[in-house]
């Protein structure tokens, strides 16, 4: 048997089997397909980092939350780092000689071929179906996913099927953003890759990204005192134009200050940046940042934050002393929570506080609770 | 002439400076800096500070340089806070900082700039409601400004350093006067878009109602008040088309040319 016929064949009986184990295709319901369709995370400028490129689950591909996210591709967005709303798929043949095609659950999505939206490269849909997927000799096939900034954010499917057999192979559920989590280091702390465990900042928020949160994670240089800067720019335009209306921002020692300054320049100019709320915040160990030789406390709660979070400790001579502490109103109640008082965080030091898993599950957890993707 | 003559000064300042003030690893205070930074005990802590203090030369100037440099090669926190502990336990007065880091700003070096000017903060007050104070520039101002301070102070906060500027180097009545009254619609002209009483796209419209104080500025026989233009299209190059960019781009003095061609670069 010549290698062609026994290609043939046993694509022919991987389709039989598919066939065999599917449900009534009239009920088109999706069965899990052999990483038929994957997804990845937001991009950043040119590329992923400071996040490494990283793959949604299969589990994960149609979670409403946990799944793939987008943003909003505003008409009037700048833009600030470059086209890079774009969310990169997979599509992988899982069977030779069939013909494949992607179908839109509507007109939210549109499909490129190119990461830049080079002229040329849309996918066109007719009916919200694309024509025959053109993967030439290669197994898999690059595309780039927008969410159209016309239509309101949402979820939003997108379904690879075999026309030829009424089948369809695997879908993903798109998340629209509607909210941006900014993460902020202390000083010296500049995001990078491989992740630093030592960044716990930083851990955090690749764990969010992980998560389906769009993530934000940058040095806390990058907010000057007033709040001016890059990170201020994204998120006024992420307000402006790709309706994210949720914020949450935190941070460790000067990003703690660095947090304060963000939201206080926030909340002072709201009324010229448009409808947003900050749903969370957090400061470890937060060191005021008007700096970077500022070594006072950070106590005031950043304005308007509807919930704050608050992890401190007291300074010796072996962290110079530098330390957190009490901010009123914050979480855990009434004012936050002196890790050296509990056992685990017994001989804290400044360097140190931001690196508990204790530390990292109360950012994660009531993060999550109060902000929606 | 005269003009031509500080102009010329001006010039050289910028030529030489970044080459003497750039700052070299001291070996025995970066040795005394690395000694705080491991120190194991309260005591041997105390030590290495007191090094430190009885090597700071006259009115910190020999420590203070040191320590931006350790700062600046910080690579993470503890490193990176161990100026700021430094310069608290030793209680260097704000004026002696400033005096050391100052001339550093003359560099060409935009990553060394922006590291000076995290520092500098320190002793700014900046505020998003106030601005900044720069009073702690004034024994600088007072003299001929240094142009590597007078780039910082425009970038840090233009409307402050305008006054700054006018405050310290003006005593003619009728100048004082006619400059606070320019100095003052530029900064009107800032608030009104910071807080979205004036949309981005009427700007050159509300510009071109102060057109008098903005010629006034970019005709200005003081080179530090052309500056002020030549910021404020680096700012907002929807104003191009309405200032004298082309001139101040040839302007005598070399900061206004800088300012002026980074607003005319493409792409802004």
């Amino acid at each position: 048997m010549t290698a062609p016929r026994s290609r043939r064949l046993r694509s022919l009986l991987a389709l039989l089997a598919a066939l065999l184990c599917a449900p009534p295709l009239a009920a088109q319901v999706v069965r899990r397909g052999p990483q038929g369709l994957s997804a990845f995370r937001p991009q950043h400028g040119s590329g992923y980092f400071p996040f490494a490129r990283t793959k949604v689950p299969e589990a994960w591909e149609e979670h409403p939350e946990l799944g793939p996210g987008i943003r909003v591709h505003g008409a009037l967005e700048s833009d600030p780092a470059g086209e890079d709303d774009l969310i990169e798929i997979l599509v992988a043949r899982p069977f030779e000689g069939t013909e494949l095609v992607l179908a839109r659950s509507g007109p939210a999505l549109a499909l490129w071929s190119t990461r830049t939206k080079a002229p040329g490269s849309a996918v066109p849909f007719s009916g919200d179906v694309t024509a025959p997927l053109a993967f030439g000799a290669a197994r898999t096939l690059t595309l780039w996913v927008e969410w159209s900034g016309a239509a309101p954010p949402g979820l939003a499917a997108l379904e690879l099927r075999a026309p030829e057999w009424d089948a369809a192979l695997d879908r993903l559920l798109f998340h629209a953003f509607t909210s941006l989590v900014v993460a902020l280091g202390g000083e010296g702390q500049v995001p990078g890759l491989p992740l630093d465990p030592n960044h716990g900042t930083f851990v955090v928020a690749t764990d969010l990204y992980e998560r389906g949160y769009d993530v934000l994670m940058r040095d806390e240089d990058e907010v000057s005192p007033t709040g001016t800067g890059p990170v201020y720019t994204e998120v006024v335009n992420a307000i402006q134009n790709r309706a994210v209306g949720t914020l949450a921002i935190y941070g460790y020692s000067h990003g703690g200050g660095s947090t304060y300054h963000l939201c206080e320049r926030l909340n002072t100019l709201a009324g010229s940046i448009g409808a947003f709320t900050v749903a969370f915040t957090s400061y470890a160990d937060g060191i005021e940042n008007d700096s970077d030789v500022d070594q006072d406390r950070e106590l005031r709660r950043p304005l308007a934050s509807a919930y704050h979070a608050n992890h401190y400790q007291v300074g010796t001579f072996a962290d110079f002393f530098l330390d957190g502490g009490p901010v009123s109103s914050s979480f855990p109640s009434p004012s936050g929570l002196n890790v050296e008082t509990v056992s685990w965080g017994v001989g804290a030091t400044h360097f140190l506080v931001d690196d508990y898993a204790q530390v990292f599950d109360f950012i994660g957890v009531n993060l999550e609770a109060r902000v929606v993707r | 002439m005269a003009s031509t003559f500080s102009a010329l000064l001006a010039g050289l300042a910028l030529a030489v400076l970044p080459q003497e003030a750039a700052p070299r690893p001291d070996p025995v205070l970066q040795d005394g800096l690395r000694r705080v930074l491991e120190a194991t005990t309260p005591e041997a802590q105390r030590a290495a500070l007191d090094f430190l203090r009885a090597n700071a030369g006259p009115a910190h100037a020999r420590l203070v340089p040191q320590v931006f440099l350790s700062l600046e090669a910080a690579r993470e926190t503890r490193e990176a806070m161990l100026a700021g502990f430094v310069l608290a336990e030793l209680a260097v007065p704000p004026a002696d900082a400033v005096a050391a880091l100052v001339p550093m700003l003359e560099t060409d070096d935009a990553g060394r700039r922006a590291a000076l000017a995290g520092v500098l903060s320190e002793y700014e007050d900046p505020s998003l409601d106030r601005g900044s104070d720069f009073s702690v520039y004034r024994p600088f101002l007072e003299a001929e400004p240094p142009p590597g301070l007078v780039r910082h102070l425009y970038e840090a906060d233009a409307d402050a350093a305008l006054l700054a500027l006018t405050r310290a180097q003006v005593r003619e009545q009728a100048e004082l006067l006619a400059l606070l009254l320019a100095g003052h619609e530029l900064a009107d002209l800032r608030w009104r878009l910071l807080y979205g009483f004036l949309p981005r796209a009427e700007l050159p419209g509300a510009a071109a109602g102060r057109a008098a104080s903005l010629e006034l500025l970019a005709r200005h026989p003081r080179w530090w008040a052309r500056c002020a233009v030549a910021q404020l299209a680096r700012e907002e190059p929807g104003l191009r088309a309405l200032l004298p960019l082309e001139a101040l781009a040839a302007d005598a003095h070399p900061l206004v040319r800088t300012l002026a061609r980074a607003a005319l670069e493409p792409g802004r």
